[in-house]
């Protein structure tokens, strides 16, 4: 029997697919967007164009550091990033450039607690 | 002399009465760089992009706030104060705090040599929001938690 043929790389020029990593974050992304379907839809879209493009405003998307900047997700470790839905939103997210895949992990409306 | 750094210096210098007699020379002069300005009781100005100035200070105030890191990661006990304008840091494990110090030296140095300042405020931007993250406990463990089985089937 013939070896499987290895999966094609989807091409860079494709529009990325945007999947909930966990049931619970399937039923956080639901919420939010019963909550605020606008912002949701223009997240979904901007997750599905340009995941990991921060020039547009780079303090409010990037990349976690230090003891957050990766996740495995299922058998791969891929870099976890945040971005700000507004001003106490959040959304977190792991890019798989390989496959296309942006892994939502977390979508939530209000703030984490501030640091001092 | 005063030590300089290796930073871009002064090319022209003006007397107080150039600034009327030729103030398009002189506002040219000041646009491309620094521009000495001699006034009558031998005070010496300094014309300058506003942005350049800034981006001086700015560095300045990282660089400064580099050397405290430094000076508290090797101190035996250090308290929030002695991270200067990295206080935030102080919430990760020092391993983490270490790792910061390592990965701000590259861009902080590239900036200083006269190179592109957004990779530093990148990096200081991106550890200070996981700084935030980090400080609740029960996001913390939620942001850590490997996850085994990705749902492939559902797409949003």
């Amino acid at each position: 029997m013939a070896p499987p043929r290895p999966k094609k790389a989807p091409a860079a020029t494709e529009p990325w697919a945007v999947k909930p990593a966990t049931a619970r974050a399937l039923k956080e992304w639901t919420e939010a967007t019963t909550a605020e379907p606008n912002l949701m839809t223009a997240e979904r879209d901007r997750l599905r164009a340009r995941p990991m493009d921060r020039s547009r405003n780079p303090r409010r998307t990037g990349p976690l550091a230090g003891p957050l900047a990766t996740r495995r997700v299922g058998t791969k470790t891929l870099p976890q990033w945040q971005h700000e839905l507004t001003a106490a939103g959040r959304i977190w997210y792991c890019p798989d450039k390989d496959e296309r895949i942006v892994w939502v992990t977390k979508v939530s409306l209000s703030h984490p607690r501030e640091t001092d | 002399m005063r030590y300089t750094g290796g930073m871009r210096q002064t090319t022209r210098t003006y007397q107080a009465t150039d600034v009327a007699r030729r103030s398009r020379e002189v506002l040219d002069s000041g646009r491309a760089g620094g521009t000495l300005i001699r006034d009558k009781d031998g005070v010496v100005l300094l014309l300058a992009p506003a942005e350049e100035v800034a981006r001086g200070e700015e560095l300045t105030e990282v660089a400064g706030d580099f050397v405290r890191l430094h000076r508290a990661l090797g101190a035996k006990s250090r308290d929030v104060g002695a991270y200067g304008g990295f206080g935030w840091l102080s919430v990760f494990p020092l391993e983490d705090q270490r790792l910061f110090a390592e990965e701000l030296e590259g861009p902080l140095l590239l900036a200083l040599s006269g190179g592109p300042v957004e990779p530093l405020r990148d990096l200081i931007s991106d550890w200070r929001a996981t700084a935030e993250l980090w400080a609740d406990e029960a996001l913390r463990a939620e942001l850590l938690e490997p996850v085994d089985e990705p749902l492939h089937d559902v797409t949003l």
